[in-house]
């Protein structure tokens, strides 16, 4: 599942000319928002630790803990899509297209591209109309807390389109590499795994 | 023809389910067949929270959903969650009246957000649980750790000096076995639906909110019915509404008779206990005015005027 | 049936152009929506809601420490403890593995990291004493399945979302099936070292070395105490217990000097990147599963069992066939996030108990863990002992065998898995 290595992602290196600009700022994208979500995860685990703290120490829980969380949880899910796109870390059956000719290889990797592409740039239009609608008639949620509902609904329009910028930057580039081996992500995760050092 | 979806978070065999399939009947009966509504029930469409949201978008046609799921967006809207508010069946099927102040001001309110109110579901009073003893004075309730089901409810136990913990529906059983909190809090028949009494053996009848359910339906959707099928969809509300209106008040009543049939201590209030418990959560009577504004005032004072 | 046929049949052949599964789902619910002529506006509110749970936050920080956990070389201790109690047994150092596995399970919520954490220390151990490859990669590809059965569990979490089920009662429901394959497991390994295997037992430990080793590995151990016994106790719920473990599990790696801050940032980003993935899964299949039940699919599936399939054993017998064949391919979030909607309703209807069914699913999905050609403990397993996967393949077989006979157990007592949520 999640790993670094490059399984269907980027090959070499990167094509050359105009675009390169633009390529970069969707890996540079990816990146930055999966170390954002990083920070989060780390943030989450101590603010609900807290939420017990309090409770049991003060006698005194918080009214925002689990609302705050569930939120940051959101937010790092979507932030890091785009990064595991990049990494080729999504969950995919590579049984039949791993042992298929280069030609066959490159154009599997394509459809995928263009599906994930295609679907995120219909998830950004439909979330943004649902956004605006959620912002305008002041929609919150009935928790404790009350936190405004679009504040939980912007990563997703967010990620979704750091996505569908990274599968255009991979699709500009597909022609431009050899053909992406695909390793199945199960593999590489274990592969990863049995590497970690300890 | 038309055909109506309609998502319901519980089963179709629990009271509030059941309703809706009595009113697919009767719209069926009543428009001679030229309307139906599909019953998407248990939630697997749905959580009770999405559906202001799914109605108003037009995801989906009809949705059940507790009054309170709107008080994040309409703070009045947790008008049934404020405590002591309605003091009997007779003053909340005064306020369902359809050409009562209280109904219109409130539905009005809730198709602000896109939601046309078509009725209203009483699931009855809302009662604590506890262990050990019966809770028959709100001090007993100081420092204790309490099971709220949002924001309304936990104003109430901030106001009488209890902590509010928010615990889900499914979660409430291990949470009360476990002692996560010291207070549960859940309507009469789900204390015996759900077999709370096996772990929770005091029910003080508080009688202190009410769990309503309202059905809504997309706005546009409605307005694009013909006049004969409003009128069909109308009626057949109507007809839903009374009949749960009327079962429930028995089954609550039976549900407490059946618990006080040696499953539990049912403990009711005297007048004067009931005074007391209703000066302490004054508060949050308060703060539900000031949170709703000129319409939880407005809600409140058209109430108070049915006593 | 048709459309029941006609969305297999997609799902199966998107599946196998490379389309990642959680982009399968949702590509496919979006496509089935547009064709109903079915409201657009589903789109969003399912992007909107599907994430939107509280109890969910439990499945990144139950990654999160056991990352942290797997990172801090918490395996070697814990394994090097056990095997001072046990190790001198017939067969000791197989069971001083499946007893790790055990231990290790009952802090981490997947089955991976169970099988990488124990298998990385016991694996060389065990093939320095002469235990045979095909034994020794079976036993810890099969143990390491244990990590989802026994509490804490990141299926078993997702099952109770979908299911609206509570998480405490299904991770109380898992120790009973969990103890009882550890029991059958350990028996096997006694045995085939009794008859057969000429494979050495480690020497007895002294006294000293005993304190020592179970000194280092109490910390793991009171973890999984303070956790499980804090959601049995109803101290917290089980999204507080994985904060406090993973808060735990960073106090205890960094005091005993055994995690870095790079391992503790490659714990944290590996944790992200499990998560995302697991739950554009969930994403997916909210759209998938939604656009399937207004087409009535779960609907029909349920009037076929009920017409065509003679009560609850039929039922059981049949999904269980299909999940295994599943199994074979598909990894197990996929498979419980596709098949769990479909067949709720007919567990409802049948009068199942839901909780007996997310346990007993589970145990399905632990098969198909150790099933090829998609297996994704024989691949960590492999991996590590760096040998053919077909050894490990080999290996497994009896495992699976006496995984088949442990669902048969629970359909047939249900007990097992009831009688602890229920009673205790
Ligand atoms: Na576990
Ligand atoms: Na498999």
């Amino acid at each position: 599942m999640a790993h670094d290595t490059p399984g269907s992602g980027p090959g070499a290196q990167d094509a050359p000319g105009p675009w390169l600009r633009v390529l970069r700022l969707a890996d540079g994208l990816s990146i930055l928002a999966a170390r954002i979500a990083a920070v989060m995860i780390t943030v989450i685990a101590v603010i609900l630790a807290y939420e017990v703290l309090a409770r049991y120490v003060f006698r005194a829980p918080t009214r925002w803990t689990s609302d705050v969380g569930t939120t940051l949880m959101i937010w790092l899910t979507f932030l890091a899509m785009a990064q595991s796109l990049r990494s080729g870390g999504m969950i995919r059956i590579t049984a039949l297209i791993g042992n298929a000719p280069p030609g066959v290889r490159r154009a599997a990797q394509g459809f995928t591209l263009l599906v994930i592409g295609g679907f995120s740039v219909l998830a950004v239009w439909l979330c943004t109309g649902a956004l605006i609608e959620s912002y305008s008639m002041g929609r919150r949620q009935p928790t404790m807390l009350q936190m405004p509902e679009w504040i939980a609904e912007a990563p997703i329009i967010l990620g979704y389109a750091c996505l569908a910028l990274q599968a255009l930057a991979d699709l500009i580039r597909l022609p431009l590499r050899p053909a992406p081996i695909f390793v199945s992500s199960e593999e590489a995760e274990a592969r990863h795994l049995s590497k970690e050092p300890r | 023809e038309r055909t109506l979806r309609a998502t319901v978070q519980v089963a179709v065999n629990h009271p509030i389910g059941a309703n809706v399939v009595t009113f697919a009947d009767t719209l069926r009966d009543i428009s001679g067949g030229e309307m139906t509504v599909e019953i998407y029930d248990s939630a697997q469409l749905f959580k009770g929270s999405e559906v202001p949201k799914a109605v108003a978008s037009g995801a989906i046609d009809i949705g059940v959903v507790l009054a309170d799921e709107y008080s994040g967006t309409l703070p009045a809207a947790g008008v049934f969650s404020v405590p002591f508010l309605f003091p009997s069946y007779e003053v909340l099927a005064r306020a369902a009246d359809p050409d009562g102040a209280f109904r219109k001001t409130f539905d009005d309110m809730i198709a602000s957000t896109g939601t046309k109110v078509l009725w209203w579901q009483d699931y009855g009073p809302v009662q604590l649980l506890s262990k050990g003893e019966a809770l028959v004075e709100p001090s007993q309730m100081q420092g204790k750790l309490v099971r709220a089901m949002g924001k309304p409810s936990g104003d109430f136990i901030d106001a009488v000096g209890g902590t509010p913990v928010v615990i889900g529906g499914s979660e409430q059983f291990m949470a009360y076995q476990r002692g996560t909190v010291d207070v549960g809090m859940s309507g009469t028949t789900a204390v015996e639906s759900r077999k709370l009494y096996e772990v929770m053996d005091h029910v003080t009848m508080t009688n202190h909110s009410l769990a309503e359910f309202i059905v809504v339906i997309n706005d546009a959707l409605f307005d694009a019915l013909s006049d004969e099928e409003k009128a069909w969809v109308t009626e057949a509300a109507m007809v839903a509404e009374q009949s749960l209106r009327e079962q429930t008040e028995a089954n609550n009543e039976a549900s407490a008779d059946w618990l006080s049939d040696g499953h539990a201590t049912v403990t009711p209030l005297t007048p004067e206990q009931l005074a007391a418990w209703q000066d302490a959560a004054a508060p949050a009577v308060e703060v539900f005015v000031r949170d709703g504004g000129d319409l939880g005032k407005q809600l409140v004072d058209a109430i108070q005027a049915l006593y | 049936m048709t459309p029941v046929l006609i969305v297999c049949a997609l799902v199966l052949l998107l599946l196998l152009t490379g389309l990642p599964v959680a982009f399968t789902l949702a590509s496919l619910g979006t496509g089935l929506i547009v064709l109903k002529g079915l409201p657009l506006a589903l789109i969003p509110t399912n992007l909107f809601g599907s994430l939107n749970d509280f109890v969910l936050l439990a499945v990144p920080l139950f990654l999160l420490m056991s990352n942290i956990l797997l990172r801090g070389g918490v395996g070697r201790d814990l394994f090097v403890a056990v095997q001072s109690w046990v190790g001198h047994w017939p067969g000791g150092i197989g069971v001083a593995a499946l007893l790790s596995c055990g231990i290790f399970s009952a802090i981490s919520g997947s089955s991976v990291t169970t099988a990488a954490t124990v298998g990385t220390v016991a694996v060389p151990e065990m093939t320095k004493r002469g235990y045979k490859p095909s034994f020794t990669l079976g036993l810890l590809a099969a143990g390491g399945t244990l990590g989802i059965l026994i509490p804490p569990s990141v299926p078993l979490i997702v099952y109770g979302v979908i299911a609206e089920e509570s998480i405490g009662k299904l991770f109380l429901a898992g120790v009973g099936p969990g103890l009882l394959l550890i029991t059958v497991f350990g028996l096997y390994a006694v045995l085939s070292a009794a008859f057969g295997d000429n494979a050495e037992a480690s020497p007895r430990a002294s006294r000293a070395e005993r304190v020592l080793a179970t000194r280092r590995a109490l910390p793991t151990v009171l973890l999984a105490v303070v956790m499980l016994g804090g959601i049995y106790a109803g101290a917290f719920t089980p999204t507080e217990a994985s904060a406090i473990g993973a808060t735990m599990a960073l106090a205890i790696t960094v005091a005993q000097r055994s995690l870095g801050w790079t391992q503790f940032l490659g714990a944290v980003k590996d944790s992200v990147q499990t998560t995302t993935v697991i739950f554009l899964i969930v994403v997916g299949a909210k759209i998938f599963g939604q656009a399937i039940t207004l087409y009535q699919i779960p609907a029909q599936v349920a009037h076929v069992f009920d017409t065509h399939v003679p009560g609850q054993f039929g039922f059981i017998v049949i999904v269980s066939l299909i999940l295994l064949f599943i199994g074979l391919f598909l990894e197990s979030m996929s498979m419980l996030l596709i098949m769990v909607p479909v067949l709720l309703p007919t567990v409802m209807a049948l009068g199942l108990d839901p909780i007996w069914f997310g346990v007993y699913f589970v145990l399905l999905i632990e098969i198909a863990l150790i099933t090829p050609p998609v297996g994704l403990n024989l691949f960590v397993i492999q991996a590590i002992a760096n040998m053919p996967l077909g050894v490990v393949v080999k290996g497994v077989v009896p495992f699976v065998l006496m995984m088949l006979g442990v669902a048969a157990l629970l359909s047939i007592f249900p007990q097992i898995v009831l009688w602890l949520p229920f009673h205790l």
